[in-house]
């Protein structure tokens, strides 16, 4: 993988993901009561906060009254929107699966190859982690993975996002970009493991520039580790 | 992105078969999620569309058989084989009831 391909992956992930944010927080409707605007706004600060700290410390080590006490409300208050821990957890994971979907929607809309869809996927998921905006799936034996498994807006959503980018694999593949030996379900785990990958955050409290870490990933990723020089 | 085909004859009327196809396609809503879509019949034949994320496909019932084409999405394709094992499973069960 080349700087200059690296840098028109970059342009394009920073066009879809504008373009996607502005999907996933449209105005607050006006004609709601202006009570109920704030509970919209509220809630909206609580699921950002909840995002950050399953980002940086995961699911089991967040606690409902440190969101609280972040969001500036109290308890009884977080609770009027979510009732509890559990319920919290699963609606940070859907909203974050709901934004890499109107993001890989925005990307149909760029005049890319499906390779470089593929690339712009696994960018994206690099910049959102650099952000603290990526949270962590909970360890195997936890109840969030229970109800996320039995809820039907994370699964739809899953499965949504899961076909869409496996589709790009397919045709990558079938135009001879991406190995034919790998199974195209490896290849999807494989971009999906870039939002979850510790190397980045080694490279980045070693010191290495955001940009520069995210690039340096995605070469590994894309190009793998063998010298292409001789 | 993988077919998953499903044919069963049947000595049934068209009718009576045309009540389990309906009854399959209300348990695929209820438990499924799925979508349905009755296209109006004809004299032996009956069609239901069915679709949810990460599958589609049509459910064809005629005095003579049950026919389920279905389209798997490329997620759903990983587990064509356990699939194709679970809805052979509900239409066996379906036609014996």
């Amino acid at each position: 993988m080349r700087e200059s391909e690296l840098e028109r992956i970059s342009v394009v992930v920073q066009i879809a993901d504008l373009a996607a944010k502005k999907l996933i927080e449209p105005a607050i409707d006006q004609s709601l009561s202006l009570k109920q605007q704030e509970m919209k706004q509220r809630e909206r600060l609580v699921l950002k906060t909840a995002n950050e700290l399953l980002s940086t410390k995961g699911y089991e080590a967040m606690t409902v009254d440190e969101v609280a006490e972040l969001v500036g409300i109290a308890k009884p208050s977080l609770y009027r929107h979510f009732n509890g821990k559990e319920s919290l957890g699963v609606a940070v994971l859907t909203d974050a699966l709901k934004q890499a979907s109107l993001f890989l929607q925005s990307l149909v809309q760029q005049p890319v190859s499906d390779y470089e869809r593929v690339q712009a996927a696994a960018y994206w998921c690099l910049t959102q982690k650099a952000a603290n905006q990526m949270p962590t799936l909970p360890s195997q034996n936890s109840n969030l993975r229970d109800l996320l498994k039995s809820n039907k807006d994370y699964l739809n959503l899953l499965i949504q996002v899961s076909d869409q980018i496996g589709g790009w694999i397919v045709s990558a593949q079938e135009q001879g970009l991406i190995s034919k030996r790998l199974p195209p379900m490896l290849v999807l785990y494989s971009v999906y493991a870039r939002a979850c990958d510790p190397v980045l955050d080694f490279l980045i409290q070693g010191g290495t520039p955001v940009d520069e870490a995210i690039n340096q990933v995605m070469m590994s990723c894309f190009s793998g580790l063998r010298s292409r020089e001789s | 992105m993988s077919n998953i085909n499903y044919r069963r004859e049947h000595q049934m009327s068209f009718e009576r078969a045309r009540e389990l196809a309906h009854g399959w396609a209300q348990k695929g809503e209820q438990e499924l999620g799925l979508k349905c879509k009755t296209l109006p019949a004809s004299d032996n034949k009956q069609q239901i569309n069915f679709e949810r994320s990460g599958v589609s496909g049509v459910l064809t019932v005629t005095d003579t058989y049950f026919e389920i084409n279905a389209k798997l999405g490329f997620l759903f394709s990983a587990f064509e084989g356990k699939i194709t094992e679970k809805l052979e499973q509900s239409m066996d069960k379906i036609l014996k009831g």
